[in-house]
């Protein structure tokens, strides 16, 4: 192991160029890593030109007033970034003491476990920058350089918040640890992690939990404030006053961050060696599997048993369903809130989310089943046709989905018959499809690459989007009652059967070896 | 009486021939060791016999069946395992047999006898709730071959079932296919521990680029190599020249 000739071996420098080595390597290793890289660069310089261009020319001559109303608005985009920046560094800071790799050679050095765990530390901040940084860039970039160039200081903002967030993340998995300890850890952090991901998105539904009433109360509110012209705390103001450029609160929550960041990494520093043997010994403790057995001679009853046992014991899968629940659970409020005081405004665009993330649940649970199959040369290998097989894996995927949905479902078509049968149907057939893709354009993979399916196969991440946002916009029409309604249905049936492959192509491509 | 397995003129080709027109039979009830050094073919040709790999060329018939027409009859009779113990490490050993026994159709009654007797045999029956993550490399093995038996095969076709076992788990796994071969299963095997072939093995075939090089007795192979006094392993240096 070899860092380079520029660094003293073992000193963070050094740890961290083989890192970053590792990463680098990481990226050019496949053929395929390297065209979806092609493909991103294509989609990043195409929203660039298209629309960060037009944009940034459109804003150019553009002041933004310090006032309560772009106060409110600069934090709440903050503290939606922060939340996601959180949800990020959470998940991977539990890895850094779950993930074996060269973990174990590196504890057995005579490096300080403190200077390992500040360069996975570094490595997660990174991470975190630069997912924010480049979510933001096709259409901030060419709006600062164009007219604004005060403004590229929200890059700084980003790298301070960056490192609030890493610490953050540093500080909850070990407190995880202590309270909860190793065992349970790794699964609640990862439920932390979406709901925490998930709490934007629930943020922004707020809006609509309220009655009107209290929601004109509140911009009636802000908007007195600001014609008031007080005083804003400063605490309110720095943040927006730093991402228009002015270096004092800059340097503050840079400076604050880095600060926060060294003591996580000096904190958990102190223990993480401790901390990583103990995740390293939770997997030696047997764990027993909860539940009858009951032996049957039918092959479907035994694979949905067995698919059902798999997906109920899947921390990562269930983390995942539980976040993409959360997202459904404000639309289906709104949806029966809509239905019970007639006043249907709301249902169709509701009607549509939910399909739309019925079609996503669908799809997550349909990977889980039908490619990240742990035993594929014992499904191979035994007398049950292969249809037969994907059929029953199918058929668990959407079981526990039909499960969670059917009340919720039910309640509706009671409440408002029509807009609630929109909804089953466009329930029924987006996870129908989520399925389908999943079955007819499924690749071989393993449980834990289950976090990043999407990037393992553009395609199957593409198809699943559009055919559900076809089915989510027939959905609701249906819902407002408009003929209109079959132009996507068709679209989307088109579209599946364009992803449609045959029993003996899926059959041969098993075969393959 | 119908051999267990026959092979006619099998190739498979990865960019270069893995088989080559091999062609062997095992006779019903026979203990048979395949050997041959590393790439020589042996996986490929186990895997094709599995139905787990589908031939360029040749056929193959298990029992009279042919495997490549009737893959699901001639699946109905087998039993496949390899060296690595692909379970499902979130459902216990006897889960994973309740999965197995429907895979095969087996009667519940005689699946939950049977799961139990090859659990105590294996020495897994106290570990029979607790979920596979937590098991080594040799108790999964022990796991995996209680699924391939689970079903009472009549072929049992084993790539390497012995790698990574300690020397208490080997002698079970060996006693319980000792076992099976005298029920009259038979077991054809891969391994690279020479000694297992010559303790166990009725015949023996030595692959060699895909060929088979040599095949039969201990006897017969160290007539053969003029290995008269030698050991398997040194007939087997002295025929694939290693």
């Amino acid at each position: 192991m070899s860092g380079g000739p520029a660094f003293r071996t073992g000193s963070i420098a050094w740890l961290l160029a083989h890192e970053f080595r590792l990463v680098w390597r990481g990226l050019r290793q496949t053929g395929r890593a390297t065209r979806r890289g092609w493909v991103l660069a294509a989609v990043f310089l195409t929203v660039t030109l298209l629309a960060g261009v037009p944009l940034g020319l459109v804003l150019r001559g553009a002041v933004v007033a310090i006032d309560p109303v772009s106060v409110v608005i600069g934090d709440a985009v903050l503290a939606s970034f922060l939340t996601l920046m959180v949800s990020a560094s959470l998940a991977a800071a539990v890895e850094a003491f779950y993930q074996r790799g060269d973990l174990d050679l590196l504890l057995a050095s005579p490096i300080a476990p403190r200077r390992i765990l500040t360069v996975r530390a570094v490595v997660i901040c990174v991470n975190v920058f630069a997912g924010s940084a480049v979510l933001i860039t096709p259409l901030f970039l060419p709006v600062a350089l164009i007219g604004h160039p005060a403004w590229l200081a929200t890059y700084a903002v980003l790298l301070g918040m960056a490192l609030v967030a890493t610490a953050l993340g540093l500080t909850l998995s070990m407190t995880l640890l202590r309270v909860i300890g190793p065992r349970r850890t790794r699964a609640a952090a990862q439920v932390l992690a979406a709901v925490i991901g998930a709490a934007l998105f629930l943020a922004s539904q707020a809006r609509y939990l309220f009655s009107d009433q209290q929601v004109g109360l509140a911009a009636a509110l802000i908007t007195r404030a600001s014609r008031a012209g007080g005083a804003l705390p400063a605490a309110a103001v720095w943040p927006l006053r730093a991402l228009l450029g002015a270096p004092g609160p800059i340097v503050v929550l840079v400076v604050v961050g880095g600060l926060a960041f060294a003591a996580a990494c000096a904190w958990v520093g102190r223990d993480f060696a401790r901390a990583a043997a103990a995740a390293a010994g939770t997997g030696r403790a047997p764990a027993k599997a909860a539940g009858r057995v009951r032996f049957t001679a039918n092959f479907f009853d035994a694979a949905i048993n067995k698919e059902l046992r798999l997906l109920s014991r899947d921390v990562p899968l269930i983390s995942d369903v539980v976040l993409k629940l959360l997202y459904l659970a404000p639309l289906v409020f709104i949806a029966l809130r809509g239905a019970a005081s007639h006043s249907n405004w709301a249902l169709p665009s509701v009607v549509a989310g939910m399909t739309f993330m019925t079609g996503q649940v669908s799809g997550s649970l349909a990977w889980i089943t039908l490619s990240a199959e742990d035993a594929p040369d014992l499904i191979a290998a035994s007398p049950v046709k292969s249809p037969r097989v994907r059929r029953a894996k199918l058929a668990a995927a959407l079981l526990p989905l039909t499960v969670v949905l059917a009340p919720a479902l039910g309640l509706l078509l009671a409440l408002s018959p029509a807009a609630g049968l929109a909804a089953v149907g466009g329930c029924a057939a987006a996870a129908l499809a989520g399925g389908l893709i999943n079955d007819w354009r499924q690749s071989p993979s393993k449980r834990e690459d289950f976090r990043r399916r999407r990037s393992g196969s553009f395609l199957l991440g593409l198809s699943e989007s559009v055919v559900g946002a076809l089915l989510a916009g027939a959905a609701g029409l249906a819902a407002w009652s408009t003929p209109l309604a079959v132009l996507p249905a068709v679209l989307a049936l088109f579209a599946l059967l364009g992803m449609r492959r045959s029993d003996a192509a899926i059959e041969r491509d098993q075969m393959a070896g | 009486m119908t051999d267990a397995l026959v092979v006619a003129g099998l190739c498979k080709s990865y960019g270069r021939p893995a088989v080559d027109r091999l062609s062997l039979t095992v006779r019903a009830g026979e203990f048979y060791a395949l050997l041959g050094p590393n790439g020589a073919g042996k996986t490929t040709t186990l895997r094709m016999v599995a139905g787990l790999l589908k031939p360029d060329a040749g056929s193959i018939r298990i029992f009279g069946i042919d495997a490549l027409a009737e893959p699901t009859l001639a699946k109905q009779v087998t039993a496949w395992a390899s060296d690595e113990p692909l379970l499902y490490d979130r459902l216990s050993p006897m889960e994973y047999l309740e999965f197995v026994a429907g895979l095969w159709g087996v009667d519940p009654k005689a699946a939950r006898a049977r799961a139990e007797a090859l659990l105590k045999s294996l020495g897994l029956w106290d570990q029979r709730s607790d979920r596979c993550e937590t098991f080594s490399r040799g108790m999964k093995q022990k796991a995996v071959l209680a699924g391939a038996l689970i079903h009472e095969p009549r072929l049992l076709i084993l790539d390497e079932p012995l790698t990574g076992l300690d020397a208490g788990a080997a002698r079970v796994v060996k006693g319980v296919l000792a076992d099976r071969v005298r029920d009259g299963v038979t077991v054809i095997l891969t391994t690279h521990i020479l000694e297992v072939a010559e303790r166990l093995a009725d015949r023996i075939g030595i692959l060699h680029h895909g060929s088979l090089l040599a095949e039969g007795t201990l006897a017969e192979l160290k007539d053969r190599a003029g290995q008269g006094q030698g050991t398997l392993e040194d007939v087997f240096l002295e025929l694939t020249g290693a």
